[in-house]
């Protein structure tokens, strides 16, 4: 316990001593690895996806956190496809379209200058589309599912303007429901930070 | 700032993946069966000589050329002889299953027209003009995407089973190879061969 208080007393320390974050808005471009169920259904690195944050200070260091985001996968594979038309044969393409919509807390220690680091955990829903192409047929199945969001992220700041470059990433976790399995993925974006500008002491 | 988003989006957008590539990437089969039929104590089957053509509900029927009839019926005896069914003649012995092969050629056809004004809205080329308007083609042209796509239906009809009283034979297994109708003859026929061959493979309770 002593050695997790130390580090925890020194990043305390560290922000108090930096300008008071403010809040602010982030948006980034992200690339996403799929896990387990997920990465059984597509298997392919997701190089296109996007999220929008806005994050609200509540107090000292301590953010209200809103999230949409769109993570879109794909894949192709070759198999049979057992629907309720019967099994079907042939090249699959496979398309996840990934819509989270998440809210939840995180702690943002300033670093100076416009920079930040933070952490936290959204939770709320997603919506999974779930496409795959086999011959002339389109087979859909898509549902919203319950899930979490750890995060974090570093913002370096890029000025007086309070705007920064940031990096964050995300474990994205979806539970199973109406049958169909838990996602998981990995996401990672580069964006920008807007209106984070530091407070001015009084 | 805003023109860094716009070339965000802009990638983005132009990243969306490709589906198929080749006509055989549209190639499906697709098999079907009845969960309660008997597939194990199934001996014997009877298949006619020819391949009956069906016509679809939608689209224009295309022609099938029947001269490779009967390697496409080889083809599915083989696989109904490789799974331990012996072919008898129906004239002399009744069958345990009926074997009916049918095909489907369908040109598919659609025709796409604009709305010029939602192409361009407030483009100064259409003042004076508004919704209402619309474009005279005094030629008969318009944008037309046109399909053809062929369908070879084996059908598994049991005469175990046979239902005298509602006069009904039980489907208990059919298959579907489908496929968009392009190439030469003899690269369709050898697609579907391979649909024939997966049908079977795809369905290893029979």
């Amino acid at each position: 316990m002593r050695s997790l208080t130390r580090p925890l007393l020194a990043v305390f320390l560290l922000g108090s001593s930096a300008a008071l974050a403010q809040s602010h808005v982030r948006l980034s471009y992200e690339f996403a690895v799929p896990r387990n169920a997920t990465q059984d259904y597509v298997d392919r690195f997701s190089s296109r996806g996007a999220h929008l944050d806005v994050s609200l200070e509540l107090s000292y260091a301590f953010h209200l956190e809103l999230s949409a985001g769109l993570n879109n996968f794909n894949s192709v594979k070759q198999g049979v496809l057992t629907t309720t038309e019967g099994d079907v044969s042939g090249k699959q393409f496979r398309y996840l379209n990934a819509i989270p919509l998440m809210g939840g807390f995180a702690f943002h220690i300033p670093l100076g200058h416009g920079s930040r680091f933070w952490a936290g955990v959204n939770g709320g829903a997603a919506y999974f589309d779930r496409v795959v192409d086999v011959g002339l047929n389109e087979y859909s199945l898509s549902d919203w599912q319950w899930g979490v969001q750890p995060h974090f992220g570093i913002a370096f700041g890029l000025g007086d303007g309070g705007t920064a470059l940031f990096f964050d990433g995300r474990w994205n976790y979806f539970w199973e429901r109406h049958g169909i399995p838990a996602q998981e993925y990995f996401s990672f974006g580069v964006g920008l930070l807007f209106g984070g500008s530091p407070s001015k002491h009084k | 700032m805003g023109k860094v988003a716009w070339a965000a989006m802009v990638l983005f957008a132009a990243c969306y993946p490709g589906g198929a590539e080749t006509v055989e990437d549209l190639d499906s089969v697709t098999t079907q069966h009845d969960a309660s039929a008997s597939f194990a104590t199934l001996r014997t089957y009877a298949l006619p000589g020819t391949i009956q053509e069906v016509a679809s509900a939608n689209g224009q029927p295309l022609a099938m050329d029947h001269s490779y009839d009967a390697q496409i019926l080889a083809r599915v005896a083989a696989n109904l002889d490789a799974i331990g069914l012996h072919r008898v003649d129906p004239a002399t012995v009744t069958p345990d299953v009926d074997v009916l092969v049918t095909f489907t050629a369908t040109r598919y056809t659609e025709y796409t027209s604009y709305s010029y004004c939602d192409l361009w809205p407030g483009w100064s080329g259409f003042d004076g003009y508004d919704d209402s308007w619309g474009v005279y083609y005094p030629y008969a042209s318009t944008s037309v995407t046109v399909l053809d796509a062929g369908s070879l239906r084996i059908e598994m009809l049991d005469q175990r089973t046979a239902n005298t009283s509602t006069k009904q034979l039980t489907a208990i297994w059919n298959a579907s190879v489908d496929g968009v109708l392009a190439g030469d003859n003899e690269s369709i026929v050898q697609r579907i061969e391979k649909g024939i061959d997966q049908s079977f493979a795809q369905s290893p309770y029979l």
